[in-house]
């Protein structure tokens, strides 16, 4: 009995919020300051807007919708590979300045990204590469890797020793041994980290505001935030971008959802 | 061996299409010699059309590529901000915010192009009332100068639910509004009470006054300054310096600040008001839970006008007005602020005559007139010939005839009150104060934290100070 | 080619020709770490450094120390920066840890409610922000409507310090249990099964298997995962600036957010960068703590 409670009450406190999303999406414009638990008479007007591209704020919708995803999957792709190559030198290898090397990634935390946003933005003009997509894919890069890392060298460790040895036997050199015996055993966790990066990215508001300009070339968040700046804010069609907005972190999660569990940490328990 | 080389090249091959995208803009860049011009996005699509056409004719006649991008108004203010600290800028920028937060602080830090040709060229056609805005200290090189072309203004207008009124019993016509200071608070106060004992269940939430009293909205900042003058009050005199803390001058903001606590306490205004954004009293007036609400812009009367669930616009025309500020306590008319929108050339910019040229060819007359209509009036224009357009004596038409009751109440304040431009161009400092949103917090002192009007203007008037005192 | 396939790994190339491709001096194993770290150095060199060396180097004038601290939303914002930090964190982690041990039994019903419960952390910030605060509007928002439907007084949430700060509090929690609890549920599978058998044969309950296997096991993660979280929700703008942006009266700023208004809003990097450089001394213990305990 406690336990159906409980169950009630998680899945209220966790999906209300969503559903109430949703609601005010398909609400009319006439009843959007009707509060209610439920609408008479949904409309999907607000998504036919959307997609249709029919109305100012949401002009370019497909396009900054392909921007986010084009920066996303870059992202992850990056994390994933520069994160499996870090981690393989880190828990499987021993060599000097290791210990400096680690120190160095972690320290990428003690200023939030957010005061870095700046300077980074001077930094990306130096380099040339405002305007492109590629500098906000960097810049993800930049701060999702370190956790990646932590992430992977720690499941790493965790994989019985025999991957060098086998690599040995066969006289495969390091780089084999990093791509036919490493790489397949990392998989797992390379998902949840890959996802966890995708998410990362797609979340971005602040950097992809600063480095991209232009309503053809930003990413959703920062379209949505164009919303809210005008004082005449369309809440129904905002929910409504919002919800489709949400859908691709949703459904890469649930295609993934079983690597999640087992890749965001794995050793850590008995690593420390 | 091949098969070990295919792996390997698999490898690098992440690194090299990155770096191959890296490649791409540097040198579509290196081709240089664009105009990079960012503007703020439009209200409505027309805006960003008819400013479309004008760069493509712009580009025609020039013979040269220019750059345009539309962003949101809070949005562009954090790129500006950006661009100029980081030197990485654009050659023409125009934000909503500019007049405030980016002419006074970066003039003075001599990070804009000084622009006083381009607006002596245009003296003759300029209101003249407008022009000041822009005329700043630069701290480097120890004089005023124009770092900004002026083009358009805001002021402030007061919107209201005539239906709502009706409902009431009340009289709707806004020419009979009671003008009278306490008169005309009463009115809403009054209509909230009727409506609210009329039907409970219907009005329950509804609230006589929309008045924003927010730390994260600039129609505070309006709200406040408009009550501010309507009770004799000066903040800096023509220098710049801070006049608020003389006897006159400090009584005016002890009661402006109580006006607006009161107001809030009374229960006339909604709660929510301490934490609204600009949009928020919109939202609440369409929503129809305010019987009226000042606003420094036309921005609600334009969208009903454009409300695609209101066909005859009867709402536009027929169930809401807009009417002045009231007249001081004293009984003199209202005294308006004008709020008179820039655009700005940075200093680093490596194309400062073609964006002159882009800036002159933008504000021609025939040119800008169709660009600033896109706007459906909510913007006045600050050029005297383009202002004689009929559309600002006589607004829109309605379907049934109706006579447009916003446009021309804007146009009678611009042209005929006693009106001045904002007094941030007279020192930094008080763009400062805004930003922080000093007013707001002393109302909130006296809301949230139950302090005395006079304790609480004290505490503003010494953050002025030391504010002020930063620049040196 | 393929000859032995080992612990699921692919067959490998010709290890002769791969022996042969890598001249004596690769083989060196530092020089093979750092090839293999490349990349993150990189990085670090590339994208961090020079940001951070700039920004500390903005952050040195003592001007700006005075500034901010002569600004009087300055104290407040400490203590609403520790609140959010210290109650956010532990009262989400304390949740997730709890929330872990039920999620993490075999029924299907549990692994429904999983997996719905897991969609916040799915949904990104500024929609869930949005939906938020729509429902906390004084006025139309489906909380004081409800609120009044069961006769109470309604409440304007986030025009008033206190609740507007707990909901900045409260939707952290919303949105980051589920990853942290994830990161739990992991560490509890973690833990070897024969453990709780053995307690079983001992006739340990559940709270006692809590105390003695569980939680003495997940204690360096628990620390860890709170490390990390409170570095992370240190800097964490998104959530205060679009529930509350500092309303009402700019009681409810964070550092995050006052130092993103000092930057943006009024073009100071340099008290932007300060009022952060004043959180470092205690980021900085953190993430030196970090290093110790965690082995990357």
């Amino acid at each position: 009995m406690t336990m159906l409670a409980l169950t009630i009450v998680i899945l209220v406190w966790t999906l209300f919020p969503v559903y109430y999303m949703v609601l005010l999406s398909v609400t009319p414009t006439n009843d959007l300051f009707q509060p209610a638990l439920y609408i008479d008479n949904p409309t999907l007007r607000s998504y036919v807007y959307t997609m249709g591209q029919d109305n100012p704020f949401v002009r370019y919708f497909w396009q900054q919708l392909l921007t986010s995803l084009t920066v996303s999957l870059w992202t992850m792709v990056l994390v994933g590979a520069i994160a499996a190559m870090g981690s393989f030198a880190m828990a499987r290898m021993k060599f000097r300045f290791r210990r400096y090397v680690s120190g160095l990634t972690l320290f990428t935390y003690v200023i939030p990204s957010s005061f870095l946003s700046i300077p980074f933005f001077k930094l990306m003009a130096d380099y040339d590469l405002i305007d492109t997509k590629l500098s906000l894919v960097l810049a993800m890069v930049t701060f999702a890797t370190p956790y990646a890392l932590w992430v992977l060298s720690d499941y790493a460790r965790s994989l019985p020793p025999e991957i060098e040895e086998a690599g040995a036997i066969d006289g495969a050199g390091t780089v084999a041994t990093f791509f036919y015996l490493y790489v397949p055993l990392i998989i797992p966790p390379l998902i949840a980290i890959g996802t966890y990066a995708f998410l990362y990215a797609w979340n971005e508001y602040l950097y992809a505001l600063l480095l991209l300009t232009g309503e053809q070339h930003i990413p959703l968040p920062v379209a949505m935030s164009n919303f809210l700046t005008t004082d005449n804010a369309p809440w129904n069609l905002l929910m409504a971008v919002s919800t489709v907005y949400s859908i691709p972190p949703v459904v890469l999660y649930y295609a993934f959802k079983r690597y999640l569990v087992g890749g965001l940490v794995s050793g850590a328990v008995s690593g420390t | 061996m091949r098969q070990t080389r295919r792996e390997f090249l698999k490898s690098t091959a992440l690194a090299a299409s990155a770096t191959s995208l890296a490649g791409v803009p540097a040198v579509a860049r290196a081709q240089g010699g664009k105009l990079v011009v960012w503007w703020n996005k439009g209200y409505y699509p027309e805006e960003d059309i008819a400013m479309q056409k004008i760069v493509k004719e712009f580009e025609a006649k020039q013979k040269v590529e220019v750059d345009l991008s539309f962003t949101a108004q809070e949005d562009l203010l954090k790129k500006i901000t950006a661009a100029l600290i980081a030197r990485r800028v654009p050659d023409v920028a125009f934000c909503f915010y500019n007049d405030w937060q980016v002419v006074p602080k970066y003039g003075w830090d001599d990070k804009l192009a000084d622009v006083s040709d381009v607006v002596k060229e245009l003296k003759s056609r300029y209101n003249e009332k407008m022009l000041e805005v822009a005329y700043v200290w630069n701290n480097k090189t120890k004089k005023r100068a124009y770092y900004g072309v002026p083009i358009e203004a805001q002021t402030m207008h007061i919107h209201y639910w005539r239906d709502l009124l009706r409902e009431a019993g009340m009289e709707d016509d806004p020419a009979k509004i009671p003008l009278k200071w306490d008169e005309y608070w009463g009115y809403w106060k009054k209509a909230q009470d009727t409506l609210r004992k009329k039907d409970a269940a219907k009005y329950g939430k509804l609230y006589g006054i929309g008045m924003t009293e927010s730390t994260r909205a600039s129609d505070t900042l309006y709200n406040f300054e408009m009550a501010l003058l309507s009770f004799n009050g000066e903040l800096l005199d023509k220098n710049g310096k801070i006049v608020a803390d003389q006897p006159k001058n400090k009584k005016a903001v002890v009661d402006t600040l109580k006006f607006f606590g009161e107001l809030f306490t009374s229960g006339y205004v909604p709660p929510d008001a301490t934490n609204w954004t600009d949009g928020d009293n919109n939202a609440g007036f369409h929503s129809r839970t305010l019987v009226m609400t000042p606003n420094p812009s036309q921005s609600i009367p334009a969208a009903q006008f454009f409300n695609k669930d209101d066909a005859e616009k009867k709402n536009y025309f027929d169930n809401m007005a807009t009417i002045e500020w009231p007249d001081g306590p004293d009984g003199k008319k209202a005294r308006y602020l004008s709020a008179v929108k820039t655009i700005i050339i940075p200093k680093d910019s490596k194309n400062q005559a073609k964006a002159k040229d882009f800036i002159k060819f933008v504000v021609e007359k025939d040119r800008f007139l169709e660009y600033i209509k896109a706007a459906n009036g909510r913007w006045f224009p600050a050029f005297t010939d383009v202002a004689a357009d009929p559309f600002w004596k006589e607004g829109h038409k309605g379907p049934k005839g109706q006579k447009d009751l916003h446009v021309p109440v804007a146009t009678k304040i611009f042209l005929e009150r006693d009106n001045k431009v904002f007094e941030h161009y007279k020192h930094p400092a008080l763009s400062q104060v805004y930003d922080e949103f000093a007013y707001a917090k002393a109302i909130s002192r006296i809301i949230t934290d139950k302090w005395p009007a006079e304790k609480a203007a004290d505490e503003m008037i010494e953050r002025m100070k030391a504010i002020f005192a930063q620049y040196k | 080619m393929s000859r032995t396939v080992r612990e699921g790994g692919l067959a490998p190339p010709s290890p002769v020709a791969v022996a042969r491709r890598w001249p004596a001096v690769l083989r060196s194993p530092t020089l093979q770490g750092f090839i293999f770290t490349a990349p993150l150095l990189f990085l670090f060199a590339a994208f961090v450094l020079y940001p951070m060396l700039s920004g500390l180097y903005a952050a040195s004038d003592p001007d700006s120390y005075r500034a901010i601290f002569g600004d009087p939303v300055f104290r407040q914002t400490v203590s609403n920066t520790l609140w959010y930090v210290i109650v956010a964190v532990n009262v989400k982690l304390v949740l997730a840890l709890l929330l872990s041990g039920i999620l993490d039994y075999p029924f299907v019903s549990i692994r429904v409610l999983a997996a719905l419960f897991l969609i916040p952390w799915a949904i990104p910030a500024l929609p869930g922000i949005l939906s938020f605060r729509w429902m906390l509007n004084s006025q139309w928002g489906i909380f004081n409507h409800l609120l009044t439907k069961l006769g109470f007084q309604s409440v304007p949430w986030l025009a008033q310090h206190d609740t507007a700060l707990a909901f900045v509090i409260i939707f952290h929690i919303w949105k980051y249990l589920p990853f942290w609890t994830i990161i739990f549920l992991a560490g509890r599978r973690a833990i070897p099964n024969e453990l709780y058998e053995a307690a079983a044969i001992d006739g340990g309950g559940v709270m006692q298997n809590f105390f003695s296997i569980t939680f003495p096991l997940l204690k360096s993660l628990y620390l860890i995962c709170t490390l990390l979280s409170m570095v992370f929700t240190l800097g964490d703008f998104t959530v205060p600036w679009l529930l509350t942006g500092g309303a009402p009266g700019d009681t409810t700023h964070v550092l995050a957010t006052l130092a993103y208004r000092y930057t943006f809003a009024m073009g100071r990097l340099e008290w932007g960068l300060s009022t952060f450089a004043v959180a470092l001394p205690v980021t900085l213990l953190f993430i030196g703590m970090l290093m110790r305990w965690v082995k990357i």
